[in-house]
């Protein structure tokens, strides 16, 4: 078994820095009928916006945190993801017992460069804590469209796992 | 790997799935496209007849007529485009999806049951689609909108890909 202290010369890496732009705008807009249910209630007269503003900074914080706290490392033999801020959590998968790689990219994502990354393993994985879900990944320039960008350079999680069908 | 297939523009470092769907898919996701929009317009219509509302909800009803006209109208085609799907010889790969895309890559080792559905509407218009089932907790991956001849040929290839796999694909 080849555990972490074997193969200290591998690096945590972190999620794009790009992913700080995509998960407060869509946690935003996620809000955003809460946000106008609040801007009514003030229009009515009180304080309400207040707490509007509050949640939309909570949102953009806990993206920040949850960048900041979020590593992840392929070895030549198990795939590792590290999260948490208070309580910490690694989990990790030997590389030959992953049983699917999803990849999915909305407009906002591709308009980055972005793709969210799942790797599926036997577990029940529904909590965010709890699964191998790098969200998000670097796959190319960010430029829009993305036939006016040229061949960007090959990206690490292309070669995530052997048999994955490289270009 | 040998890099034999051509690069994803939608997704870097990774190839296209050398396959597409069958182009009877495209019908298929027309008819099935129109007939929700359909009945979206024809709830409407109840409800703004029984409901007694004002004329100007006509409007409203109009609108929902044209944004289902233009999905039907466009959705089938994009998704022809993006949807596509390859066996490699350690892989089943496939892309999904049209406004979002999605790309799912299993490992033929990995593979517990292989089966094909065909639901009403993709017998009327002679389609099938095979899922493969890995145990993986993100679900099985499927392969939607293939002709019927490719459907068993892919069986036969995916049964006979992972019968040559030693060991017991835990």
């Amino acid at each position: 078994m080849s555990g972490s202290a074997s193969e200290p010369d591998v690096v945590w890496l972190r999620l794009s820095p790009r992913s700080l732009i995509v998960r407060p705008t869509m946690d935003l807009l996620r809000l955003l009928p809460f946000l106008l249910g609040l801007l009514y209630l003030r229009s009515r007269g009180g304080s309400a916006n207040y707490w509007g503003v509050g949640f939309a900074l909570l949102a953009v914080v806990a993206s920040i945190v949850r960048w900041l706290t979020t590593r992840y490392r392929i070895t030549d033999e198990r795939v590792y993801v590290r999260r948490g801020l208070l309580s910490q959590k690694v989990l990790s998968v030997s590389r030959d017992r992953v049983r699917t790689v999803d990849l999915s990219a909305h407009v906002l994502y591709r308009m980055l460069g972005l793709r969210r990354v799942s790797i599926g393993t036997g577990r029940n994985d529904r909590r965010d804590g709890e699964s191998f879900r790098l969200d998000a990944l670097t796959f190319g320039r960010c430029c829009w469209p993305p036939r006016s960008c040229g061949s960007p350079p090959v990206p690490p999680a292309a070669s995530l796992l052997p048999w994955m069908p490289q270009a | 790997m040998t890099p034999d297939g051509t690069a994803d523009r939608l997704l870097p470092g990774l190839r296209t799935p050398s396959n597409q769907v069958s182009r009877r898919a495209v019908t298929y996701w027309t008819a099935r496209a129109a007939l929700n929009g359909l009945v979206v317009v024809a709830v409407e219509v109840v409800v703004v007849i029984a409901g007694g509302l004002a004329p100007g909800w006509w409007i409203a009803v109009a609108l929902s007529a044209i944004i289902g006209a233009v999905h039907a109208a466009i959705m089938p085609h994009w998704r022809y485009r993006v949807h596509r799907w390859e066996v490699t010889d350690q892989a089943l790969y496939t892309r999904s999806g049209w406004f979002s895309v999605q790309w799912r890559i299993a490992p033929i080792s990995r593979i517990q049951t292989i089966d094909s559905h065909r639901s009403l509407g993709e017998r009327i218009f002679g389609l099938a689609n095979v899922t493969a089932s890995t145990a993986s907790a993100a679900g099985p991956v499927h392969i939607r909108g293939l002709d019927l001849s490719t459907a068993d040929r892919l069986l036969d290839e995916l049964a006979i890909a992972t019968g040559q796999i030693p060991g017991d694909a835990t």
